[in-house]
């Protein structure tokens, strides 16, 4: 009986402290009032900033939009921009998160999506270590998954946060992983593929694009006037697609992209994933997958000119 | 359902024994409990499988009905190849057919069906007990007990290997009856003991084995990561399937049962045959009752009994997984079982010291050979392990594998612990579940490894 008693009193009492302490501001349930978190770690640290109401504006992707800088497009288009980019996420995980900040949120000014070919797969499959149950509707799903030492290391994390002990997250959630770059840092690109002929038209009208189709469901969800815009940002020439069949996906994926954000008010599609002088500059890219700043300069500027300009610009 | 998952140990196995005790006093509703309990508990995995699993059953128990209405061994046999054809095709079809290509060269088609989970653990128990009632040793019980014996999630998946007159006699037992407190409180105990082995210790050890192996199918490794390597997988091996048999005697025992021995610090042996007898016991025993003694054993002449050996060896490799380095594992040991008994003839005991260095080395190349993908990887392994491969490496984690070296050597085994427990002291009672209550919160992180011995 001391086995058992013991037992559950710490469970319970461990459950009890996550709860009151919540360690990644999911604001659930009441709490003990700690304001802010101390987490470098984009899976869990977007649940608090998904949610602040000082953001009407966010960027989701995966590593490809990580670099776009949301205290200067929040500068450009007068909106207030949180960067919700989590390295690794597929279109499942990308879609969570803009899930929950569409939930928390009453006026959304924009969502800007820096979509890759993550986005045209048939059968997106969901990243095993995601916690989506963070993100996710239910509340006993939380506090079912909420009973584990990495939430109690949060909870912990969350105190020494409040004792000053921890820096707080970046307000706006921005990571420059060109900040992590050593000086010495080089990459060797692979050389750029010959020319290859206009690969013959595919007909893709009954392909599924399942992710498309969950983020339409989102977008009707979210509040009236909520602008969406589609950026496809560069790669180094070499990473492509070349093969006949990914070319004519990636290009109805586009398309159909395109023709979401176009429906949405001042939403529109910027599409970097192309032959061009960006993609075949290397100085423009930390790898083939990684551009560099300037580049991220120029994809803001393009975003602020879709959101502060007439209804579908394109390049 | 993984025994170590939160869903199991916070939610399934209260209401499990719960529901139980509620009905203690009858022994129909008790049954109806745990046939439930365990139908809940395999069709978690894949609930295709409970129809081949109640069919297995079913049939076998049908066909221990005409024999005793009838008469004739000749329906056993038929029960037995049933069981065994079932085991063929679900667990040894692909293998048979790749082995069968290998040898005509004919391109053969594969069948790539689902390993029904524990079909190994259950397929054997009811040929057990078909054997057993060829050789007049098995009465003919009432379906209820007798889907009970195979069917009780505790032992269901990976054992300890459990024979009908072990558990249905203690099936009408009242789980009321004298010791009920201490019975509980001793399953406790063996239940947190191996959770903790296996979530602390075992599941730690995967994640140095697992990238060690994978390498080593790609280029040698050196000395040293080759014997961290092969280490690190025999306590990993050791502790993973001794932490599920004490779960599972911890879990039975919360209801009044007691299943048997599994291990009995095996890598303390002194030579192969009492490796043997402390390794893996209720198998040992079924292939030394239903195999070895039937092929001859040791009684017919040297001959035969190198026979009997090395076949009821390969066979038992071959019983771990469809391939052949299983049964070369299998095999390997034959050959040491038979070295080991030619040289205890001679009577010229080696020191314990060197006896126990000289079983350790070969139950280690062994387990090389158990865990590797392939004959090259074992051998491209086995020979690093002798420094063909320079002495390259670095012992990742020594802190972990000597703990995992005291904790195999020190701890008894399930039954020793039980026998000899003293009404647990309820600071140790509080201890005990304070390391549970840890071990919950660790398994929760995210998604739990599986036991290794779930895939045999």
């Amino acid at each position: 009986m001391r086995f058992l008693a013991v037992l559950v009193a710490a469970l319970a009492a461990t459950l009890a402290a996550v709860v009151l302490i919540d360690p990644y501001d999911s604001g659930r349930f009441p709490t003990i009032g700690i304001v802010g978190i101390s987490d470098t770690n984009q899976r869990t640290e977007y649940v608090s900033l998904g949610r602040s109401h000082k953001f009407n504006a966010a960027i989701f992707s995966d590593s490809h939009g990580q670099l776009l800088d949301p205290d200067r497009l929040t500068q450009a288009t007068g909106l207030s921009f949180v960067q919700l980019s989590i390295p690794g996420a597929m279109a499942p995980e990308q879609l969570a998160v803009m899930r929950w900040f569409i939930r928390h949120h009453a006026q959304i000014g924009a969502l800007v999506l820096a979509a890759d070919q993550r986005w045209c797969g048939e059968d997106p499959q969901p990243w095993k270590w995601f916690p989506f149950w963070l993100y996710g509707d239910s509340d006993l799903q939380y506090l079912a998954s909420s009973l584990n030492s990495r939430s109690v290391g949060a909870a912990v994390r969350r105190i020494e946060h409040a004792m000053g002990l921890l820096q707080p997250s970046d307000r706006r959630g921005y990571d420059d992983y060109e900040a992590r770059r050593p000086p010495d840092y080089t990459f060797a690109f692979p050389p750029p593929p010959p020319p290859a002929p206009p690969p013959a038209p595919i007909d893709l009208a009954a392909r599924v694009f399942p992710a498309i189709d969950r983020l339409k469901a989102e977008l009707d969800a979210a509040p009236t006037g909520t602008s969406l815009v589609v950026v496809f940002p560069p790669v180094y020439i070499a990473a492509l697609p070349s093969d006949a069949q990914a070319v004519a996906e990636l290009a109805e994926c586009k398309a159909r992209l395109a023709r979401l954000a176009r429906a949405t008010p001042h939403g529109g599609f910027l599409d970097y994933l192309i032959d061009s002088p960006i993609a075949r500059d290397q100085a423009s890219f930390q790898d083939v997958d990684h551009y560099r700043a300037p580049v991220a300069r120029r994809i803001e500027h393009d975003i602020a000119g879709v959101l502060k300009g007439p209804a579908a610009a394109s390049r | 359902m993984l025994f170590q998952s939160q869903g199991f140990i916070l939610i399934f196995l209260p209401l499990a024994v719960a529901a139980y005790y509620a009905v203690a006093g009858s022994e129909r509703a008790r049954h109806a409990v745990l046939i439930t309990a365990s139908l809940v508990f395999y069709g978690w995995w894949d609930a295709r499988f409970i129809a081949l699993l109640v069919g297995q059953i079913s049939a076998t128990w049908l066909i221990a009905y005409w024999h005793k209405r009838v008469g004739r061994a000749a329906i056993l046999v038929v029960g037995i190849a049933l069981n065994l054809a079932s085991l063929a095709t679900f667990k040894y079809l692909d293998f048979l057919l790749a082995s069968a290509e290998w040898l005509t060269g004919f391109a053969l088609p594969r069948a790539h069906i689902l390993l029904p989970i524990g079909i190994s653990f259950f397929s054997f128990q009811l040929i057990s007990y078909l054997v057993d009632r060829m050789r007049g040793d098995a009465p003919l019980y009432p379906f209820r007990p007798f889907a009970l014996f195979v069917l009780l999630f505790p032992h269901l998946i990976a054992g300890p290997i459990v024979r009908h007159n072990e558990l249905v006699p203690q099936l009408a037992l009242d789980p009321r009856r004298d010791g009920l407190w201490r019975r509980i409180a001793v399953g406790l105990m063996l239940f947190t003991l191996g959770f903790a082995k296996k979530v602390l210790i075992a599941d730690r050890l995967a994640d140095m084995v697992d990238p060690a192996f994978t390498a080593a199918a790609a280029h040698p490794l050196g000395l040293i990561d080759a014997w961290h390597a092969a280490l690190a997988f025999s306590f990993q091996l050791f502790l993973d399937f001794s932490a599920y048999t004490e779960m599972a005697i911890g879990i039975a025992l919360m209801f009044g049962l007691l299943l048997p021995e599994n291990f009995r610090r095996p890598y303390l042996a002194t030579d192969l045959r009492d490796f043997w007898r402390r390794w893996h016991i209720s198998l040992s025993n079924f292939i030394r009752d239903y195999l070895y003694i039937p092929l001859g054993g040791s009684r017919h002449g040297a001959a035969r009994y190198v026979l009997a050996t090395l076949l009821s060896m390969g066979l038992c490799g071959l019983w771990h997984g469809a391939g052949w380095t299983f049964a070369a594992w299998g095999v390997w040991h034959g050959i040491g079982l038979v070295v080991c008994r030619f040289w205890q003839q001679l009577a010229r005991p080696m020191p314990a010291a060197l006896g126990w260095l000289v079983t350790m080395a070969f139950v280690l190349a062994g387990w090389v050979l158990f865990r590797a993908a392939d004959f090259a990887t074992a051998a491209s392994m086995l020979t690093s392990l002798v420094g063909l491969h320079g002495a390259g490496g670095s012992f990742g984690d020594p802190g972990l594998i000597i703990v995992a070296a005291l904790v195999s050597a020190l701890i008894p085994s399930a039954h020793e612990i039980k026998d000899r427990a003293t009404w647990p002291h309820p600071a140790f009672a509080a201890a005990a579940a304070m390391l549970a209550a840890y071990c919950v919160l660790e398994v929760g992180k995210g998604p739990p490894l599986s036991f290794i011995y779930f895939r045999f």
